[in-house]
């Protein structure tokens, strides 16, 4: 077999491996604060700049099943930067072919205090490894004469997606970057924040 | 080896393949970027060659406008008139995959050769051929006389690593004779095309389009636009989020999604959905929202035929922001909407008349997700009729409005908002049932904005501080000052709160309430007149939210170390007029400074912020006398002048401190001196 050939098969044996590693290992992440970026610039007017400025959502990592009839568990964890009163409209948005196990499609926030946080959860089937689909989860609503909306996107193969390949070529560039940096010597047991190989300063939205 | 080293990290990292190709690239320094490959430029002379006709459009998905107080504008379903593919690359390649001929399509998507008009041959091998159309284009714009020629240069991309551009492509079979005829057709629709190639074909029709309004004479006069010549790059993928590769750590779940222009490096970023997903119900692209990407554009421009100053930060189009923002934003929100009204029939052709108010095209909008029948029923953010008044623009719904301004309450207030500075510049060189100049002043705006050392727009190195008072300065200056057009200034004096540099708005009493944003200090034997007063004010939540309100309760003074040589040190002396008794401190700040922001101190159970302590340090604070010193008579010297470079150029900061920031009397008023070491007074010159 020529060389060129034994390379091509080994490369896609080792694309293979660090797809499903890093597959479960991006699935079972430790939920990540947004915070930072309520005070990043977005084109977005208003809406979804209102909902930062006033609560938290994040993804948390729970069990995508692997076959379709199976039940997967979407959760989502919503924490209040400041008070706020009951009245803002949660719903969450299936494929069309999921079925929904136990949870409410639709509903009404109650009120949190400042730094509580409380967890929404769907159980579905249909949602699941063996297919792409997506769930969306969405908060709406109007508070103090501000329109609210913030959602999230939970696909059941993110690892498909190519925010996950530009995840992975940063990891690497970082890598690559710290062992020839001398602040690798000085590691610590905390993981480093990726940087991005943009300058996020230069961004105009 | 090197070669097979790059394609592994490839395979590794990306779904593409190395296979060898006469157009292989050679690596890019960084191992994990592949040099894009290079354009096709030559042409092939072939004895009796076979000719290749036809013609290369796209589909787009249309848009369904329904105008009103509040108009609405969502996507739907795919347009049903195709817009042709023009100036774009062609490629022919044989069965082998070698090219064979370069073309380009002509002004109506016609193939042809490289020069625009001869056919487009091939040899007469018998055999299949691929042709191949790419949005990619360096194609010399026509012009008006007089005007130099410039260039569009550009090319829409998958992504950031593999420069692979786009294509579009044909299988024709070539009998050795005569001519052949193919058709080649980018759709919209994810059932028709999974890479949705509409998308990346509209992008670079926005984009073309905008070349072509620029290039007429009767929208930039004679000016030289040379400075758009540069390559730039747009990368753009069907359920992508760009914002990832900004912040690569975020789950991209919760990332929210973005277009953006990095400044310096002529890259404009397009939103084209996330994880995967273009048609999730809250799923927001932007390949088709033409006056988003129009607006990216509106950056570069900036960027390269003018200068931004825009710092970022946060800005959601209700309150008072700092002024190179609101002017950077507000400028790519006005020209995102007046390119496509000024070309509608290029960019939306099935939009008709009944959908738009009698005076043409008058929105800002971006939508989310689409409408094919389904029950999903929120399809976009936000639909912006740039003709409405100041003080009754558009709102969300709930009377919640985009950057209202009141003239005589507020005077300068519109300078501060970004939408009131997109609907000033939208009104005042298009035509409308009210409030519009009605005259195309497009080409003064240009030479107002550009950065041509002949010229004397705001983007040359001389100025500093780019905002809209320095704009409609510079504007001015371009009608031949003094004075504005009557149409514009009653827009910015009547409408919109953005009364120029000089205006009596500004003025009672023998006092100076507002000098303008960024406005330089000249020195002066005698007390300034009129003199200096600031009138701090409380924030409100319709006016500023939870940051210091730039307007009212901080006064910004172009310091140029070149005119004070000797300076070791500015003293402010302030005295209360009426109102609360504060403080004001004085502080000097970098060119390219973030307006520092003071820390909240205490929070109640609410998490609402109940004090404040002063900012004494950040990267842009140079200079800072922030003692605290609260009175009715206020005396702060700031030092260290010495240490600035000859030529250095600072933003010295008069400014209130607010604990909290709601704490304040209305009717507060401190009027306050400047004076030197040497006891000259420095005043605001008459000029920027």
């Amino acid at each position: 077999m020529p060389i060129n050939n034994l390379l091509k098969s080994a490369a896609v044996i080792v694309f293979g491996g660090v797809i499903g590693f890093s597959a479960v290992k991006y699935a079972k992440q430790p939920t990540e604060s947004n915070r930072q970026l309520a005070s990043v610039t977005y084109s977005k007017l208003a809406s979804e700049q209102f909902a930062k400025n006033l609560f938290q959502v994040a993804l948390v990592p729970d069990e995508i099943s692997a076959t379709a009839d199976q039940t997967s568990t979407v959760k989502v964890s919503v924490k209040a930067l400041k008070a706020f009163p009951k009245g803002l409209k949660f719903k969450w948005n299936l494929p069309e072919s999921a079925k929904l196990v136990s949870g409410d499609l639709v509903g009404e926030l109650d009120d949190f205090a400042a730094d509580q946080q409380k967890e929404f959860s769907i159980q579905l089937t249909h949602f699941s490894k063996a297919e792409k689909t997506f769930v969306s989860f969405e908060i709406t609503g109007q508070l103090d004469g501000k329109q609210i909306r913030r959602d999230i996107l939970a696909s059941s193969r993110p690892e498909d997606s190519f925010e996950y390949v530009v995840q992975k070529i940063e990891q690497q560039r970082q890598q690559a970057s710290d062992s020839n940096s001398k602040d690798n010597l000085q590691k610590t047991s905390n993981p480093k924040k990726l940087k991005s190989a943009f300058d996020p300063n230069k961004a105009q939205f | 080896m090197k070669k097979l080293t790059t394609c592994l990290l490839l395979l590794t990292f990306s779904l593409m393949g190395c296979g060898k190709s006469a157009s292989d690239p050679a690596p890019a320094a960084d191992p994990t970027i592949t040099a894009e490959i290079d354009f096709c430029s030559t042409t092939t002379v072939y004895a009796s060659p076979v000719v290749v006709t036809g013609t290369a459009r796209f589909f787009k998905r249309d848009l369904r406008v329904v105008p009103g107080v509040s108009a609405t504008i969502e996507l739907k379903g795919s347009t049903t008139t195709p817009l042709p593919i023009k100036f774009a690359e062609i490629r022919v390649l044989n069965s082998a995959g070698t090219v064979v001929q370069c073309g380009k399509t002509n002004s109506a998507g016609a193939l042809k050769a490289l020069d625009g008009s001869s056919d487009l041959n091939i040899p007469n091998t018998a055999g299949a051929y691929t042709i191949e159309v790419l949005p990619r284009s360096n194609h010399i714009m026509t012009v008006g006389g007089g005007k130099p020629s410039f260039v569009f240069y550009v090319s829409v991309k998958k992504d950031y690593y593999s420069n692979e551009v786009y294509k579009l492509f044909s299988s024709i079979t070539n009998t050795g004779s005569g001519t052949i005829s193919t058709t080649l057709t980018a759709y919209a629709l994810e059932s028709q095309s999974t890479e949705v190639l509409g998308g990346a074909f509209n992008i670079y029709n926005s984009l073309l389009s905008t070349y072509e309004y620029l290039a007429d004479t009767a929208n930039t006069g004679t000016s030289n636009l040379s400075c758009l010549n540069p390559k730039f790059d747009v990368y753009w993928k069907a359920g992508f989020n760009p914002a990832q590769y900004l912040y690569p750590s975020e789950n991209p779940a919760t990332l929210s999604g973005v277009s953006f222009y990095l400044r310096g490096e002529d890259q404009l970023f397009i939103m084209g959905g996330k994880l995967g997903s273009v048609s999730e119900a809250t799923t927001d692209t932007d390949h088709f929202d033409d006056t988003v990407i129009i607006h990216e554009l509106a950056h570069r421009i900036e960027d390269t035929c003018g200068k931004s100053d825009s710092p970022g930060l946060q800005h959601y189009g209700r309150y008072r922001e700092d002024p190179r923002l609101a002017w950077s934003e507000g400028w790519a929100n006005f020209f995102g909407a007046h390119i496509v009204k000024a070309k509608l029939s290029s960019i939306q052709p099935d939009v008709t008349p009944i959908e738009l108010p009698g005076s043409g095209w008058p929105y800002y909008y971006d939508t989310v997700s689409y409408d094919e029948g389904g029950s999903i029923n929120d399809f976009f953010y936000f639909a912006l009729n740039l003709t409405k008044a100041g003080n009754n623009p558009d709102d969300n719904g709930f009377d919640d409005y985009y950057d209202r301004v009141d003239s005589a309450l507020y005077p300068g207030e519109g300078h501060f908002r970004e939408l009131s500075i997109a609907r000033a510049l939208f009104k005042g060189t298009n035509t409308c049932a009210a409030l519009c100049s009605n005259t195309n002043y497009f080409s003064y705006y240009w030479q107002a904005t550009e950065n041509s050392s002949s010229g004397i727009g705001m983007g040359k190195s001389s100025y500093a501080f780019r905002s809209s008072p320095l704009f409609y300065d510079r504007l001015d200056e371009a009608f031949g000052g003094p004075g504005l057009p009557a149409g514009i200034t009653s827009i910015l004096n009547s409408d919109e709160a953005q009364q120029p540099l000089g205006s009596s708005s500004y003025e009672s009493g023998g006092q100076l309430f507002w000098p303008a944003y960024g406005i330089k200090l000249v020195s002066s034997g005698s007390p300034c007149s009129p003199a200096l007063r600031i009138q701090p004010r409380p924030n409100s939540a319709i006016l500023t939210d939870d940051q210091i309100d730039q307007r009212y309760s901080n006064h910004f003074f172009r310091f140029d170390r070149a005119t004070f040589p000797t300076v070791t040190s500015i003293t402010l002396n302030a005295s209360r007029v009426s109102g609360s008794t504060l403080d004001l401190d004085i502080l000097g700040l970098i060119e390219s400074y973030k307006l520092p922001e003071d820390t909240c101190a205490s929070t109640n159970a609410s998490g609402d912020c109940t004090s404040h302590t002063k900012i004494l340090s950040s990267t842009s604070i140079l200079l800072a006398n922030r003692t605290n010193a609260p009175g009715a008579s206020i005396a702060k010297t700031l030092t260290g002048f010495n240490s600035l470079t000859a030529n250095q150029t600072i933003l010295l900061n008069i400014r209130a401190f607010l604990s909290p920031l709601s704490s304040i009397s209305t009717s507060t008023e401190y009027t306050y001196t400047l004076t030197d070491q040497s006891g000259a007074y420095l005043c605001p010159s008459t000029t920027f």
